[in-house]
């Protein structure tokens, strides 16, 4: 082994997941090589530098200033909630008053018989069907046009 | 880490404001950390820390009380770290003073500070993605395997990372002459 490689391990060592076969091959390296020696113990610092922690003054301070801000936060969505309550309440009574033509209106699409004869008086007049649609109920016959009796009183139904 | 238990999750979620406080209570120190090795800076971390925790409480929704409360929070610590890390769209400066200076008279206490400045200045010369793994680890107290599922990365690459992360501080560390200030403290 290298001296290299061994530093590797050195690494993986000071980091904890060396495992024990390359903890052997490290060892036998270390036994016979003073410079990677000096490495455990300079690796070992690092790993002490990184793990040292002197966070209790700097965050003096936090827990009240987020506690705070969520306390604000909460009193903040109430008040959305009380104000739009009423709000959108309003705006769905507004909504149906203005939409109620469409669902009230008794309009309806079905015209009478008489309606679309009269719709349609022009064109029957030019195919001479009599010269108005007046006379309608009294003297319009479908026998005029050969149908039976039967068939003809169907039809004026 | 012995973290909070999943009734104290629960109750976070839930918007427990007791629940807050044993979160940041828990947490404070790792996060601070984490924000500390990521930025740099300690006004940095301190804004940070604060942000990470209004953060992890709008979004409390988001975290599935059925689910372990320390991997979902890390992730968002994490994530606010790299985005202010982004918004600064270079690596943090290294220069000047990051650690906070206090009056302090003490040898004990100048040497202090010194070295806690060392070990800033060497951080900050990594690539994030080193200081990363190795915040989670130091601060974070995680294993591998969850590094490993946080970052969504396989386990061997977190190793490489906390490997090659671990040799570049030690290099930019003893450049730095922390070993020395390491000795005599």
């Amino acid at each position: 082994m290298n001296c290299r490689k061994a530093e590797e391990l050195i690494a993986d060592r000071a980091l904890g997941f060396i495992d024990s076969d390359r903890q052997q091959d490290l060892d036998k390296h270390l036994a016979q090589c003073p410079k990677c020696r000096r490495e455990v113990e300079e690796y070992s610092l690092a790993v002490q530098a990184l793990k040292e922690r002197d966070t209790v003054d700097a965050v003096d301070g936090l827990a009240d200033t987020v506690l705070a801000w969520a306390g604000s936060a909460k009193r903040n969505d109430f008040r959305i909630i009380r104000l739009a309550v009423p709000v959108l309440a309003a705006a769905a009574v507004l909504l149906m008053i203005v939409l109620s033509p469409v669902f009230f209106s008794n309009d309806s699409t079905e015209m009478t018989r008489l309606q679309v004869l009269e719709a349609y008086a022009e064109d029957l007049e030019v195919v001479g069907i009599g010269s108005g649609i007046a006379d309608y109920d009294a003297d319009f016959s479908y026998e005029d046009y050969g149908f039976t009796d039967s068939l003809s009183n169907y039809l004026v139904q | 880490m012995a973290g909070i238990d999943q009734d104290s999750a629960k109750r976070f979620h839930d918007g427990d404001h007791e629940a807050l406080q044993e979160v940041i209570g828990q947490y404070q120190g790792s996060v601070f950390g984490i924000g500390l090795k990521l930025l740099g800076s300690v006004d940095d971390a301190k804004d940070y820390s604060q942000d990470v925790f209004v953060h992890a409480y709008e979004k409390r929704h988001r975290f599935d009380p059925e689910r372990p409360f320390e991997p979902w929070f890390f992730k968002l610590a994490l994530n606010l770290g790299r985005q202010r890390l982004r918004k600064r769209r270079e690596i943090p400066k290294s220069d000047g003073m990051p650690v906070e200076i206090v009056e302090e008279t003490a040898e004990k206490g100048l040497m202090e500070n010194e070295r806690k400045e060392f070990v800033q200045n060497a951080l900050q010369k990594l690539k994030p993605k080193y200081r990363e793994c190795l915040a989670l680890r130091f601060e974070a107290d995680m294993k591998l395997h969850e590094i490993a599922e946080l970052l969504g990365i396989p386990i061997e690459t977190v190793k490489t990372r906390l490997r090659r992360g671990l040799m570049a501080f030690k290099e930019h560390y003893e450049k730095a002459g922390g070993y020395c200030e390491l000795q005599k403290s």
